[in-house]
């Protein structure tokens, strides 16, 4: 019934908007995504649909609006509805603006990015490493002659990973808590593009203070990002300092490096290590191995299989799937997510951030 | 080799060009190379293409592209994904200069942000479908002189017949052959053989007319032979030699969609 309502919700908003955009010259895209989730430890299986609706209106040549309206309903029979972005671009002669809710992607790294410092990754989506939680903000790039590019943006309102149980982060919205930050990136130089980027604000990751609070602490970051080519295989570098304010953290080194290459039978490989320590004493430092795998076969499905190795906790997960090409933009994926650790309790760091032992399949249709 | 990325894939609808007045019976293999490659020199060129995919199972899947290049002291290309849903937004920039020395881009809207790739991306087949991108350099004229050396086998008052061996080890064929009109220098049909001198891709040309002053296909047909599928490229729309913005050819310009 509940499912219903919001497919029945969905398709009268539809009808409107698709005549409000048949008038306004308004574009309507979007995404279906249906998620089976089974684990085999406890025998459970969980569903989740999620829809978004990404309406797009250009104004001039000069400036175009894009919202991303998301429609989500789980297993606990909640459905919610939210902008995932809503912004404004405006283009002058040599920059560009966006204002809005965004997703301000920075790094080269693989998936795991020590200098992308303003949205924290949706942790509770199926692949916390591939969705981020927009936040507000205002982006500026400045584009200069020769390849050279200059980024800033300001955040008003924190947001960070979500605490456990819903606990209350208490970061007020006010200017002390604002979050800003910088790029400069320079293209093609000798074959590689560098940024060196800074930041001032507050970790995305909580962490547990003296008093046994969960805070998100302050910190002043600076980072540098590499990216190029070595012969045919690509090869990147990402890491960041982080400067605490409060005494009680230790300063740390978030670090990414790694490489990737195609083959002629179209395999693709990427390899990448992983380092960052902790931030207190009883923060457990990730030194950790990823390598990744895809290879299409029957021209229009694809295999790929990721794997984590953390060193340090000596738990690794392992990740097999296989998307099935249905038709034109209409795909289901199968997978598995195998987590084996040589301590009991997994349920800190890094591999369990990204899955525990489960089954899983989903449908994605794009339109 | 390799040059010109994706380019290549434009070019490879501009091969074109009749030069007149050229006494055949004297012409070497390499000098038909030649007047095939000289014929290639549109400065620039905006195409919007569809491509279907065929597997061996007759199971189809379309893409729509919208492509720019421009040539100078780089080259430089542009392609956007326009169609289907799910790759829509996705595209690839390329600046060559000296044929070996090329900045790859790619801008996946997904990720929102402008990538560099490296050149091993270029290894395989290009964007899933059975063209790889040394066939499209192949098409687009590339530098023959430079990846191939040229020899008639046969030749009648229509055509020549080209056996192309590749000079550059890194191109995954044994052997080419290419037949081209002595009407206007225009390949219809080649043949792809690999390492084992088994004859692996076939390509036919068709719908070939004038287009601005350019012969050109609208029609290619890459068939795998050895693995049954094939893919169609559709010219819809072309123009060539129109002045191109400097600014469609930046990181800027992949980010905007």
């Amino acid at each position: 019934m509940r499912r219903f309502k919001v497919l029945t919700l969905l398709l009268v908003l539809l009808l409107i908007l698709s005549s409000v955009s048949y008038a306004k010259d308004i574009e309507i895209s979007g995404s279906l995504n249906s998620y089976l989730v089974g684990n085999p430890n406890n025998g459970l299986i969980e569903e989740e649909e999620k829809v978004n609706l990404i309406l797009e209106k250009e104004f001039g040549f000069d400036a175009n609006m894009h919202l991303d309206l998301e429609f989500k309903s789980d297993a606990n029979s909640s459905t919610t509805t939210s902008f995932n972005e809503a912004y404004l671009n405006y283009y002058t002669q040599n920059m560009d603006w966006r204002l809005g809710k965004q997703e301000i992607s920075w790094g080269s790294a693989y998936k795991i990015n020590p200098t992308s410092y303003f949205n924290p990754n949706d942790l509770t989506a199926l692949k916390p490493l591939d969705e981020k939680l927009g936040v507000k903000a205002i982006k500026g790039i400045y584009y200069a002659p020769k390849g050279l590019e200059i980024t800033g943006v300001v955040v008003p309102f924190f947001r960070g990973i979500s605490l456990k149980n819903n606990a209350k982060d208490n970061v007020g919205d006010n200017v002390k808590n604002i979050q800003s930050g910088f790029k400069v990136t320079k293209r093609r130089f000798h074959d590689y593009d560098i940024s060196l980027s800074a930041y001032h604000g507050r970790d995305k990751l909580p962490a547990v203070d003296s008093k046994a609070n969960f805070i998100y602490p302050k910190a002043n970051r600076v980072g540098l990002d590499i990216i190029g080519d070595l012969g045919d295989m690509g090869v990147w570098a990402e890491t960041t300092y982080s400067d605490y304010q409060d005494e009680q953290f230790k300063n740390v080194i978030e670090t990414a490096v790694g490489i990737d290459y195609k083959f002629d039978n179209n395999l693709y490989l990427v390899g990448q290590g992983y380092y960052k320590e902790g931030r207190t004493e009883s923060e457990p430092r990730v030194k950790a191995a990823n390598f990744y795998v895809s290879k299409p076969i029957f021209d229009f499905h694809e295999i790929e299989v990721t794997t984590l190795y953390d060193f340090e906790s000596e738990t690794s997960l392992i990740e097999p799937q296989f998307n099935y090409s249905l038709a034109n933009s209409v795909e289901l994926q199968l997978g598995g997510t195998y987590v084996d650790s040589a301590e009991k309790d997994t349920s800190s760091g890094l591999i369990s951030a990204l899955g525990q032992d489960r089954i899983y399949t989903r449908l994605n249709v794009e339109f | 080799m390799r040059r010109k990325m994706i380019s290549l894939i434009l070019m490879s609808v501009l091969i074109l060009g009749l030069i007149g007045g050229v006494s055949a019976q004297d012409l070497t293999g390499d000098d038909i190379l030649d007047r095939v490659e000289a014929a290639i020199d549109a400065d620039s060129s905006e195409i919007k293409l569809k491509m279907q995919l065929y597997n061996e199972a007759g199971s189809m899947r379309e893409r729509e592209l919208k492509a720019y290049t421009q040539d100078g002291e780089y080259d430089k290309a542009l392609i956007r994904f326009l169609a289907p849903a799910s790759v829509e937004g996705t595209a690839f920039l390329s600046h060559e200069k000296n044929n070996n020395d090329e900045d790859m881009y790619l801008y996946m809207p997904v990720l929102g942000n402008v990538r560099r790739i490296a050149g091993s991306q270029k290894n395989g087949s290009f964007v899933g479908t059975d063209f790889s991108y040394n066939d499209l350099s192949i098409l687009g004229g590339g530098n023959y002189k430079e990846d191939y050396k040229a020899t008639i086998l046969e030749s009648n008052k229509n055509e020549y017949l080209l056996k192309l061996i590749p000079t550059d080890k890194e191109i995954e064929y044994k052997f080419v052959k290419m037949w081209v009109k002595r009407s206007n220098w225009f390949p219809t049909k080649l043949e792809f053989y690999d390492t084992s001198g088994d004859l692996h891709k076939v390509l036919i040309n068709e719908g070939v007319k004038q287009i601005a002053g350019y012969w050109t296909a609208s029609e290619l047909t890459m068939k795998n032979v050895q693995k049954g599928s094939k893919t169609v490229l559709r010219l819809d729309e072309i123009t060539y030699d129109k002045p191109i913005s400097e600014r469609i050819f930046t990181t800027r310009y992949l980010r905007r969609y």
